[in-house]
């Protein structure tokens, strides 16, 4: 497994099982020179390093305080920085902070992990250092958080419908305009939000054995009036 | 008004847009417009490079299904990445010379009835963000000064791109690229839930939703994640063609007289 981060990213639909995870997640925080990442889709912790990553995911949920939570309101669409979890954290989340520093952590950074207005999960990694990121890591970040989101478009199972397995659904680009406008489409007849959509789009896919591209296109080609009338 | 005037106006208008809190897209959208109304180009796509070796097009937003087909292939072979990778112009002179040099992509090309292609660098001192695709359908090559006009608008897309943010915040050159591309994806989810809601097509819908942010004076990422976020619905019913005809004079005047692109 390669050390830099467009190698790591090259690898990253190889790692298919938790521990292939755990390694390239370890990688990665290696890489953008953190302790340690976890990855959190919805609720669910999917990708974490170490154990403290792990245990940081966690302790947010459990005590419904931390910065991760935070990236769940929808105008926070830039890297989340506590630089200083001791100054910054304790008058607005004392419980988690102190929890936090416990397990020796210094400073937090949280990427969002999304599709255009959808939001996926998080990307946090921690510190054991405080100060700020370094413009590279927190380019680095991005790079990664969008490849997580593409993975996860592509390879991770669908609410409901396993077996998607990798490369099932047929690799989509993320910039792909057709899946997105479908995206919208569903999310409109059917009434749900744009992220219940995507899933919706996802397990349409899976179910039929068409690829993602296919099925969006079909979609738009049934739901709405043709553009070259 | 004269071939000079035009380009002394979308440059200034350029600068113009530059100065305020202005939105990516949108600008890169106008971009590929005025590229087609400047140079001797039938169409015109911004493409940028962000993770990984291929090339992604966040502008134009409502490209036809056939120029969609090429910008597609565009990403992973042809003119746009080799003018990426070298930073210098790539240009081939016709669909033979383009076969040999670009196999995969050229088939695309000819199936959607261009002629030729070229592209020009963006590029920021030393870094590659990636290119401006030229598409033709005429025989006759690019002139040298539109091949220097075409430069300096991309050179004007590179540094709209990097400034977007800038103003108010301390943004990388990647992120800034992160955010161009998914801007695009967020006007592409609004564009398929207002076409479902009204009844339209997804060009109608882009349209409407650049007509609401220039009437509104709102940018167009706002007015996007209004219509996912609050149900905002900038469009009555499938516009009747005076009105829409009206609304469109409207929109050129307000924005500097540039002609009709479709």
């Amino acid at each position: 497994m390669g050390s830099s981060v467009p190698e790591l990213l090259d690898s990253l639909h190889m790692a298919v099982n938790d521990e292939e995870r755990r390694v390239w997640a370890s990688a990665c925080a290696q890489a953008l020179d953190l302790g340690g990442i976890a990855v959190s889709l919805g609720r669910e912790l999917v990708w974490f390093s170490d154990t403290t990553s792990e245990r940081l995911e966690d302790l947010q949920f459990v005590l419904g305080q931390g910065p991760g939570l935070l990236l769940q309101d929808q105008d926070e669409t830039g890297v989340r920085q506590v630089p200083d979890l001791e100054r910054l954290l304790t008058e607005q989340w004392p419980q988690f902070a102190a929890e936090a520093q416990e397990l020796g952590i210094a400073a937090l950074f949280v990427w969002p992990v999304h599709v255009g207005a959808v939001r996926i999960g998080t990307m946090t990694g921690y510190r054991r250092t405080t100060g700020p990121l370094a413009p590279l890591q927190s380019a680095q970040g991005w790079l990664v958080a969008d490849a997580l989101a593409e993975h996860v478009l592509n390879h991770w199972l669908v609410p409901n419908g396993y077996g998607a397995g990798p490369g099932h659904a047929g690799a989509v680009d993320l910039h792909r305009a057709e899946v997105h406008q479908a995206t919208g489409v569903l999310s409109e007849r059917l009434g749900v939000p744009l992220t219940e959509a995507l899933d919706r789009l996802r397990a349409q896919a899976y179910t039929s054995g068409m690829s993602l591209a296919d099925t969006a296109h079909a979609i738009i080609h049934r739901e709405l009036p043709d553009d070259s009338r | 008004m004269s071939r000079q005037q035009h380009i002394v106006r979308t440059f200034l208008e350029l600068a113009d847009t530059l100065v305020e809190d202005f939105d990516v897209i949108d600008f890169l959208h106008q971009m590929t417009l005025r590229c087609q109304e400047l140079l001797d180009v039938t169409d015109a796509a911004v493409f940028l490079n962000h993770s990984g070796s291929r090339l992604h097009s966040p502008a134009p937003c409502d490209p036809s299904p056939q120029l969609q087909l090429v910008l597609d292939a565009a990403g992973s072979q042809g003119p746009a990445l080799d003018a990426h990778h070298t930073a210098k112009p790539v240009a081939a002179h016709s669909l033979r010379e383009a076969a040999t040099r670009w196999p995969q992509f050229t088939p695309h090309l000819e199936q959607a009835g261009y002629t030729r292609a070229s592209a020009l660098p963006m590029r920021l001192r030393q870094e590659k963000l990636g290119s401006l695709l030229l598409l033709h359908s005429t025989d006759q090559p690019l002139a040298a000064e539109d091949l220097a006009l075409g430069q300096a608008l991309a050179d004007a897309a590179t540094i709209g791109l990097i400034h977007s943010r800038t103003i108010r915040q301390q943004h990388t050159v990647n992120e800034q690229l992160h955010n161009a591309l998914q801007s695009r994806i967020i006007i592409e989810q609004a564009k398929g839930i207002l076409a479902a809601r009204a009844d339209i097509t997804l060009n109608q819908a882009f349209d409407s939703l650049r007509r609401h942010a220039r009437n509104n004076r709102i940018l167009l990422n706002d007015v996007a994640r209004e219509v996912i976020d609050t149900g905002l619905t900038p469009v009555t019913a499938r516009p009747r063609p005076d009105a829409a005809d009206a609304a469109d004079a409207a929109d050129r005047n307000g924005k500097g007289g540039t002609g009709g692109t479709e």
